[in-house]
């Protein structure tokens, strides 16, 4: 597969959904209103940003097709190494979204960090336990500023032993 | 009582033991606010608005004064040293700020953003004193089509803000308005582009989107050189600007506070609007547009002076006419209005005291800041030698508690995490994101101001022609696009000629 | 070997113990010791900080605070027109009563009452009202020394001039917006509504001339009618509001119309209702000392308790407004 074939899948996805999004702001909203309220309706802005951004995806899809094929640069795709660790800090903090609401802001922003520096680090027992103690003490600092002083309302936990505690 | 007695007044009022501890707490508190990132002025004084109905009333209004201009101060710390904006109107500044510290100059980048700060804010103060009432008059002037010309205006700089491909900012700049769109329609409330997601009625967040953009997608992108074994280690030369770099930010700073100054006066303008405009204006009138967005100091200098200007000059309106320009001096008028002070044109002769007593703490407030933030420099540029698999964590750690804090929501954070990984592939494959950021912005307030514009003409467009000032607006951002094609055109065709 | 197992094995036995001990004495709680002091009331403002709701809460929350004894802590969850506070709240909230809303009509009811909103709640169903405490009727105003003199002057201009004439609101469906319609349908006359979202816009636009009447809550007009910039015409409510002195209702200049803002508290349905008596006594209690109604004064805000019932009426009162104004903006779509 070539550069060509790349951005032209690229290209025709993209004018899909602009297509499709002025579409729906064109049938779903109004467009234009008369009435005590005279003007441009919600659809009006959304419906013409879609007609310009699917004319810019024409006019780059043209251009890609005429122009010669290139090679695929070297680092298009992220390397392994890159990629893998941006996924796992990526999931981390999709876990951190996941697991907040029912343990607490304060438990799950210790297992954020355990499981990130987890990811970054060298992974033995020494390391694992300096990391430890480093995230309860930045936990703290963050609830203790955000939470008591700035009176952030955190999700508290849900679950019972750990409700006792005060988290 | 004229400028000078007035002034003088004022600051006996303010240099009062217990007015010079309200100045120095509130200023405080602001620096701190700015450098963490989400939680804004808005917030800060809202939470501590029961606390001032005890207070005096001119210790009260001293103090929260202070927390508004101190957030401009701190605001540039977090985007200068990590690429986390802590204000929205911060987001500039991490532009040519960061690429600084990355070359081991944050210590002059902090050091020009105070001194650039505490120069504008001065020079806005000035102007209050001296012409707050016609400036007031003038700032009137500016309806809707005005407005939308405005930010017309501010459209046609967007190809300025970026250092790579025309084409692609103006892409990026189209989505950032698609964007903006999300939400509730501000004039009928129906809901568009939500896809039934009650979170999104409100809109997507600037503050979370541009966390996700700058912050969360500059640690991603780290992770590449962290990953592959080659950490750059940065090596901190100065601490403080050299004589150059006063030299190159000189007038940086002249033009950035004159935007922001004009700027601020204008209700729903404000300091955000005011640090794009000052940035474009900079790189416009470079000698050497390229530096810009790899370190230039005048990229620092300008959008933080622009917004400490604007922030100085938004109290023009809020105090000459009872007019609070923007949601912070909103809060502030409700805190006036709990001490039974009515902000207007009565204010200086019924409330003397309130009135000088808070520019003189301003003009008080801008020294402390200096003197509080300078001493500060050695100690912030020393995040920088924190090892990447320690600082890391904890910027990621600042975006998430921060995206929570705006709102208390966890969707802020979804948002910052999902426009995060977005900003890491845009980088990858040469898009930016100040051009959607600053689209995003201003999308809503030009739609808006459109919309009220045909309101008021009835549906005609020529209600963006009639109008004196609209036209000048109209022209000469129409005359900023077409003159670079004009010369790239000319340019061509002399090329296909010989 | 086997010993250690064992104890190994006593071990879980007694954690497991330990934990479902503690979550017991965790899980009960009595509605018969409400308020328990050591606890805190978690209110819900569902609008950003500053501005008229939040303020209207955070007074009530330090009211309450005094008279119920206990930490009250207001969360502000804005958006959507106050839907996503109240839907949070909602999701959030048990029926212990230790969690309530500041409710705020008729901004909390537009969202419900309008079916394209798609709202999962409505109040008659989901939310119990404990009392009212705050009333902030709606009037309108114009440039001082401008054409307008009276609100007869607006009505005639609108009526000869039909959508020339603009009037501004905070928002589409909130209560200046409502009493502009209510206002046009009384008179007869289209003035068009025109959306600030911001206080300081509405303002900056009147007195630009940009527009020519401004819609707002008395609160925030009592600044420039005191600096003599704005004229108020008339005030839409029954009786003559205290905070713009000399301004007479638009009853009585023949246009009966009515809109306030007026701000309660509520629970979750399914809430005891001793815990909502105790919380109505509350209010009513500091309402007769000075101290409420002073403090709530500073901010121009206007002390008028309504039980329960009373509340609930009022608001079936509004809901029916809100929805014939819908129904009107259906047609005209």
């Amino acid at each position: 597969m070539s550069m060509k074939r790349i951005n032209q899948f690229f290209g025709c996805i993209l004018l899909t959904f602009f297509l499709f999004m002025g579409y729906t702001a064109r049938t779903t909203l109004t467009y234009w209103t008369e009435g005590s309220v005279i003007g441009p309706g919600s659809g009006y802005f959304p419906f013409w940003i879609c007609v310009i951004l699917s004319g810019l995806t024409i006019y780059w899809l043209i251009q890609v097709t005429i122009r010669p094929g290139e090679k695929i640069p070297k680092d298009f795709i992220p390397p392994r190494h890159e990629g893998l660790l941006v996924l796992a800090i990526f999931m981390d903090m999709i876990l951190f979204i996941a697991i907040v609401d029912y343990i607490g802001f304060p438990v799950a922003m210790f297992i954020f960090l355990m499981v990130m520096v987890v990811a970054l680090g060298e992974r033995t027992l020494r390391h694992t336990i300096y990391y430890g103690i480093f995230s309860v003490v930045v936990t703290t600092f963050f609830v203790v500023v955000f939470g008591r002083w700035l009176e952030v309302a955190f999700p508290k936990t849900g679950i019972g032993i750990l409700k006792t505690l005060g988290l | 009582m004229d400028a000078l007695s007035g002034l003088l007044y004022g600051l006996s009022v303010a240099l009062r033991p217990e007015n010079l501890l309200f100045v120095f707490v509130g200023c405080f508190l602001g620096t701190l606010i700015g450098v963490l990132p989400g939680i804004g002025p808005v917030g800060a004084i809202s939470i501590l608005l029961p606390v001032t109905f005890q207070l005096a009333p001119t210790g009260a209004t001293i103090m929260l004064a202070g927390i508004y201009y101190g957030v401009m101060y701190g605001g540039s710390t977090t985007s200068i040293l990590v690429n986390v904006p802590g204000e929205t109107a911060s987001v500039v500044t991490c532009l040519d700020g960061y690429q600084m510290a990355r070359q081991g100059r944050a210590g002059p980048a902090l050091g020009i953003a105070a001194f650039g700060s505490f120069f504008a804010g001065t020079a806005g103060l000035i102007g209050l004193q001296l012409m707050a009432n016609p400036l007031s008059r003038i700032a009137l002037k500016f309806g809707p089509p005005e407005y939308f010309a405005l930010i017309l205006l501010g459209f046609s700089l967007i190809t300025h803000l970026s250092y790579g491909s025309k084409s692609k900012a103006c892409v990026m700049a189209l989505i950032g308005l698609i964007l903006s769109g999300v939400g509730l329609d501000p004039i009928t409330s129906r809901e568009r582009m939500t896809f039934g997601i009650l979170n999104l009625f409100e809109g997507i967040g600037v503050a979370p989107v541009a966390m996700g953009l700058f912050g969360v997608a500059e640690v991603f992108n780290n992770f590449g050189t962290l990953s592959s074994g080659s950490i750059e280690k940065i090596r901190i030369t100065k601490l403080l600007p050299s004589k150059l770099d006063w030299l190159q930010a000189k007038w940086a700073m002249v033009r950035g506070t004159a935007v922001g100054f004009f700027l601020g006066i204008l209700p729903g303008g404000g300091p955000v609007l005011a640090t794009f405009v000052a940035y474009a204006l900079e790189k416009r009138v470079a000698k050497n547009p390229e530096r810009f967005g790899k370190g230039a100091i005048e990229g620092v200098a300008s959008p933080e002076s622009a917004n400490n200007a604007a922030a100085s000059t938004s109290f023009i309106p809020f105090l000459t006419l009872g007019i609070p320009p923007n949601v912070v001096l909103a809060v502030l008028l409700g805190a006036f209005m709990i001490h039974g002070i009515v902000p207007g044109p009565l204010l200086i002769r019924d409330h003397p005291e309130i009135f000088w007593g808070l520019v003189g703490s301003m003009y008080i407030g801008n020294v402390v800041l200096v003197i509080l933030n300078l001493p500060l420099i050695p100690l912030w540029v020393q995040v920088l030698r924190i090892p990447s698999k320690i600082l890391y964590p904890l910027v990621l750690l600042f975006c998430l508690v921060g995206a929570f804090s705006i709102n208390n929501n966890v969707f802020d954070i979804t948002v910052m995490i999902i426009f995060g990984i977005v900003g890491w592939l845009c980088r990858r494959y040469g898009y930016e994101g100040a051009p959607l950021i600053l689209a995003f912005v201003l999308g809503p307030m030009f739609e808006v101001n459109f919309r009220r514009s045909l309101l008021m003409s009835q549906g005609s467009f020529s209600i963006f022609f009639t109008r004196p000032i609209a036209l000048g607006a109209m022209i000469f951002s129409l005359g900023l696009v077409i003159f670079p094609i004009y010369k790239l055109l000319g340019k061509r065709f002399k090329g296909t000629a010989c | 070997m086997k010993v250690e197992k064992c104890r190994k094995r006593f071990g879980v036995l007694l954690a497991t113990a330990v934990c479902v001990a503690v979550l017991l004495m965790v899980g009960t709680v009595s509605a018969a010791s409400w308020p328990d002091k050591s606890k805190i009331l978690t209110m819900y403002v569902a609008s950003g900080a500053g501005g008229g709701s939040d303020m209207a809460g955070r007074m009530i929350a330090s009211v309450l605070e005094k008279e119920l004894g206990m930490k009250v802590v207001v969360i502000n969850k804005g958006g959507g027109g106050s839907q996503i506070g109240v839907t949070e709240f909602l999701s959030k909230s048990g029926t212990d009563g230790y969690t309530v809303l500041c409710a705020n009509t008729p901004v909390t009811i537009s969202p419900y009452m309008d079916p394209a909103r798609k709202a999962t709640y409505h109040l008659g169903k989901d939310i119990q009202l404990a009392v009212g405490y705050g009333f902030s009727p709606c009037a309108v105003a114009v440039k001082k020394g401008g054409k307008f003199k009276s609100l007869k002057d607006l009505v005639e201009a609108a009526k000869a001039n039909p959508g020339k004439i603009k009037g501004t609101a905070s928002g589409p469906m909130v209560q200046n917006d409502l009493s502009m319609v209510l206002l046009n349908k009384a008179a007869g006359v289209e003035i068009a509504r025109m959306y600030f979202d911001q206080q300081g816009e509405q303002r900056a636009a009147l007195l630009g001339g940009h527009v020519d009447a401004e819609f707002n809550n008395d609160f925030e007009l009592i600044g420039g009618n005191k600096s003599g910039e704005i004229e108020t015409l008339a005030i839409f409510d029954k009786t003559p509001a205290v905070t713009l002195p000399g301004v007479k209702t638009a009853e009585s200049m023949g246009y009966n119309v009515h809109m306030a803002a007026a701000y309660g508290l509520g629970f979750k349905t399914g809430t005891p209702q001793e815990i909502l008596d105790v919380v109505e006594a509350a209010v009513i209690r500091a309402s007769k000392k000075a101290e409420m109604v002073e403090s709530f004064q500073k901010i121009g805000l206007g002390v008028k308790v309504m039980t329960g019932k009373e509340y609930r009426a009022y608001w079936t009162g509004i809901e029916n407004v809100v929805g014939d104004v819908v129904k009107g903006m259906a047609v005209k779509k």
